[in-house]
C-alpha cells in the first residue's frame, strides 16, 4: 500500500518535470518514464498518506505554473545513494586528487569508466569497496571505440557556465561525459537532469525537460557548427511546412505507413534515431557503427532496395506501406525501380520549404529542363514535381494523373 | 592531555603521529639524533611568523599551480587564484618538497633528518602543483556561499560554519579555507578509512561541514 502511493507520487513529479505525456517512442529513449527504482521509493514510501496527497495536489497546482520549476538533490541520484556508491564523497573525490581534476581519484578521461567501463576495471572498483556488487553498470567505454561517436577523446573544455549555444565561431567543439550527464544529479529517469538546455527559441533553461533541449546546446544555433552539420532547431521548427515531430506533433495527419503505437499525433525524440546500434547495449547517442550515430542502418546513397538498406526509416514507416504506394503513389517506382534512397528526396529532420519532409537541396537533383526546381503540394496524395533526375525530366510530373497507378508503374 | 581522559592515547598528542620528526617518531621521516619534537615547527622566542610561534623556514615558492574547475566561484581562472597564505603556507613549507625538513628559524644549521626533504615517493608529499587538491587560501564568507547557492545547477555551501572541529582560518583579508580546516597537524581523530590528521572520524563528515551535499538544488 505504502509502496504504491510512493510510485504514484513519484510518477506525478517525473511527469511534471518531463513535460506533457508523450506517446511511447519506438525504441527506448533517454528520458522515457521508467519503472521507478525500488531503492528510491523506500524513502518516499515512509511519508504519511496525508503528506503524499498534499504533495500530489501541490504538484498538480504547480504544474500549472508556467515557469521552469525543478528541484533535485544528490540524494535522488544513484551517485548519492550509499547503497550503490558505497563510500560517499570518497568514492569519487580525494582531498589531494589527480592534477588538474576537480579532486578526482583519476583523470577525467577515464574517471567515469571506473564504474561505467569494462568488466575488469569495474571489478577493481567493486573490490576497492567503492561500487556495490549488487549494483549493475553498463560498459559505456566500449561504445566509444565505435567509428561514429561523440568525441569524448578530445580533452574536455567544458565550462559550467559556458555560453550555449556557442557564440564564438572559433571555439573548439567538445563533448564530455559531463556535458550531458551531471555527475551529482543524474538519475535513471532523466539522464540529463541538472544539465542546462537550449529551447527552440534559443533560450537557456536550467534543466533539460525535453531531450531535444540537451541536443540543441550544440546542434542548433552554435556559431561553431561544423560545415557539414545543420541547425536542427531550425529544421524541427514547428513553423516549418514539415518536420519530424520532435518538438511538437507533425503537420501531416495522413501518414498511413506509421507502425503502431505511432500515429500522426506522436512525438518522437532524437534518441529514437540516434542511439546505440546494438539493441542490447546501453541506450543513448554515445556511438554507433552506423554513420551519424544512427541506431539502425540507413543508406543515404541510391542503391538496390532491401529491408536493411533503409532499416532506420522502416523502423517506424512500414516498408509494405511505402512500397505499396499507400501514401505517395510513386514510392515504389522511385525506390525499387529507380533505386533512389529516402534521403534523395526527403530530409530526415525537417524541411524549410516543403511538406512531407521534401528536400530538393541535393546534388543529385537537377532543375527541370525549364530551370524549375520545386515541389507543389496539391493535397492528400496529390502534387507536382519540377526537377530532373537521371535525365528524366519532371516538368511537372503530376500525381495523380488520369492513368491508373498500376499502368504508371509498368512504364520505365 | 589531562583534559581528555576519555580519549584513547592514540588520539591525543603528536608523539605517535608522523609529525613527530624526532628520533622517536614513527613516520617515514625522522631525525638522526634530535630528540625534541616541538622545535621542528615551534619556538617560544623570535618565532617567524609570530603566530603560531613558527620555527620552520617558510617556503619561498610563489608559483603554485592552483586548483581549477568549471564550477569554481572563488576565482575566475586558474591564474587568478589568490596566493597561498596563512597556515597553508606553513604546512607547505615542508609538504611542497622545496625546504629541508630540518631547516629552522632559530638554528643556523639544519637538523639532520632522513630523508632531508619530502619527495614524491613519500606519502604526504604534495609538491607545487596543487591543481588536484581542494582550493586553499580562498575566502569563505556569506558572499561566496550566496554566489554558489543562487546557481541552480551546482551543489550548495553551508553558511555559517558552526562546527567544533572544522573551522575557518584567516585567509586573504578574511576567513577561509586552509589546510588546517580539514587537517589537525597535532593529530586527528580519523578512523582507518580517513585521511591522516583528519578532524573528524570519517571522510565525509569533514566535507559535509561546508558542502551541503544533500541540499536540493534548482528551485
Amino acid at each position: 500500500m505504502k509502496k504504491s502511493i510512493g510510485i504514484f507520487k513519484a510518477r506525478k513529479k517525473e511527469e511534471f518535470i518531463a513535460g506533457p505525456v508523450k506517446q511511447p517512442a519506438y525504441t527506448d529513449t533517454m528520458t522515457a518514464d521508467p519503472p521507478v527504482p525500488v531503492a528510491a521509493e523506500k524513502s518516499h514510501a515512509r511519508h504519511w498518506l496525508a503528506c503524499a496527497l498534499i504533495a500530489v495536489l501541490l504538484s498538480l497546482i504547480l504544474s500549472l505554473y508556467p515557469g521552469p520549476l525543478y528541484s533535485t538533490s544528490l540524494f535522488e541520484s544513484p551517485h548519492g545513494d550509499k547503497s550503490k556508491v558505497l563510500k560517499g564523497c570518497r568514492s569519487c573525490h580525494r582531498g589531494h586528487g589527480v592534477l588538474n581534476t576537480p579532486m578526482l581519484a583519476e583523470s577525467k578521461e577515464t574517471f567515469c569508466f571506473r564504474c561505467h567501463g569494462d568488466s575488469f576495471t569495474v571489478q577493481q572498483t567493486r573490490s576497492q569497496g567503492i561500487l556495490s556488487y549488487s549494483t549493475e553498470t553498463a560498459d559505456i567505454s566500449k561504445e566509444f571505440l565505435k567509428p561514429y561517436r561523440h568525441p569524448i577523446e578530445k580533452t574536455g573544455i567544458h565550462r559550467h557556465d559556458e555560453t550555449l549555444p556557442e557564440t564564438d565561431a572559433a571555439a573548439p567543439r567538445h563533448a564530455e561525459c559531463s556535458d550531458c550527464h551531471h555527475h551529482h544529479y543524474v538519475t535513471s529517469g532523466n539522464k540529463a537532469k541538472g544539465i542546462t538546455g537550449v529551447t527552440p527559441q534559443r533560450a537557456l533553461v536550467e534543466t533539460v525537460q525535453s531531450e531535444y533541449e540537451l541536443c540543441f546546446k550544440c546542434h542548433s544555433y552554435s556559431a561553431n557548427l561544423p560545415a557539414d552539420q545543420t541547425n536542427k532547431a531550425e529544421l524541427f521548427n514547428v513553423g516549418n511546412p514539415s518536420y519530424h515531430p520532435v518538438i511538437d506533433r507533425g503537420k501531416n495527419s495522413f501518414v498511413p505507413s506509421l507502425i503502431p503505437p505511432l500515429n500522426d499525433t506522436s512525438i518522437i525524440q532524437c534518441s529514437d534515431c540516434h542511439n546505440n546500434d546494438d539493441p542490447l547495449g546501453p541506450r543513448g547517442p554515445h556511438a554507433s557503427n552506423n554513420r551519424y550515430i544512427l541506431t539502425r542502418n540507413f543508406s543515404d546513397l541510391d542503391g538496390n532496395e532491401n529491408p536493411y538498406q533503409y532499416e532506420l526509416c522502416y523502423g517506424c514507416h512500414r516498408r509494405s506501406s511505402i512500397l505499396g504506394d499507400e501514401s505517395f503513389r510513386y514510392h515504389n517506382l522511385h525506390i525499387t525501380t529507380a533505386g533512389a534512397s529516402c534521403r534523395t528526396c526527403h530530409n530526415p529532420h525537417g524541411s524549410l520549404f516543403y511538406s512531407h519532409l521534401i528536400d530538393l537541396d541535393n546534388l543529385n537533383i537537377m532543375p527541370s529542363d525549364n530551370g524549375r526546381l520545386e515541389f507543389i503540394d496539391m493535397g492528400e496524395r496529390a502534387g507536382e514535381c519540377f526537377l530532373n533526375c537521371h535525365n528524366k525530366d519532371h516538368d511537372p510530373a503530376q500525381y495523380p494523373v488520369t492513368l491508373p497507378v498500376k499502368e504508371q508503374k509498368s512504364r520505365k | 592531555m589531562a583534559l581528555f581522559p576519555l580519549l584513547s592515547p592514540a588520539e591525543v598528542g603528536i608523539k605517535n603521529t608522523k609529525h613527530n620528526l624526532s628520533v622517536s617518531g614513527p613516520g617515514p621521516v625522522s631525525a638522526v639524533t634530535e630528540k625534541q619534537i616541538c622545535k621542528f615547527c615551534h619556538t617560544p622566542h623570535n618565532a617567524s611568523p609570530a603566530v603560531p610561534l613558527w620555527n620552520h623556514l617558510l617556503t619561498e615558492e610563489q608559483n603554485y599551480i592552483n586548483y581549477w574547475s568549471p564550477t569554481l566561484k572563488s576565482y575566475p581562472s586558474q591564474g587568478a587564484a589568490p596566493p597561498v597564505d596563512g597556515f597553508s603556507r606553513l604546512c607547505l613549507s615542508c609538504h611542497d618538497g622545496t625546504v629541508a625538513l630540518g631547516a629552522l628559524v632559530n638554528r643556523e644549521e639544519e637538523i639532520e633528518t632522513v630523508p632531508d626533504v619530502l619527495t614524491e615517493s613519500i606519502p604526504g608529499y604534495l609538491g607545487t602543483d596543487l591543481s588536484g587538491g581542494h582550493p586553499i587560501s580562498i575566502v569563505f564568507d556569506a558572499a561566496l556561499a550566496n554566489l554558489r547557492n543562487t546557481d541552480p545547477n551546482i551543489m550548495h555551501l553551508n553558511w555559517p560554519i558552526n562546527d567544533p572541529d572544522v573551522r575557518l582560518y584567516p585567509a586573504q583579508n578574511g576567513f577561509g579555507v586552509q589546510c588546517t580546516c580539514c587537517h589537525d597537524p597535532h593529530g586527528g581523530k580519523g578512523g582507518a578509512e580517513a585521511p591522516p590528521f583528519w578532524r573528524k572520524t570519517t571522510y565525509d563528515e569533514v566535507c559535509l561541514v561546508c558542502h551541503d551535499v544533500l541540499s536540493t538544488i534548482g528551485h
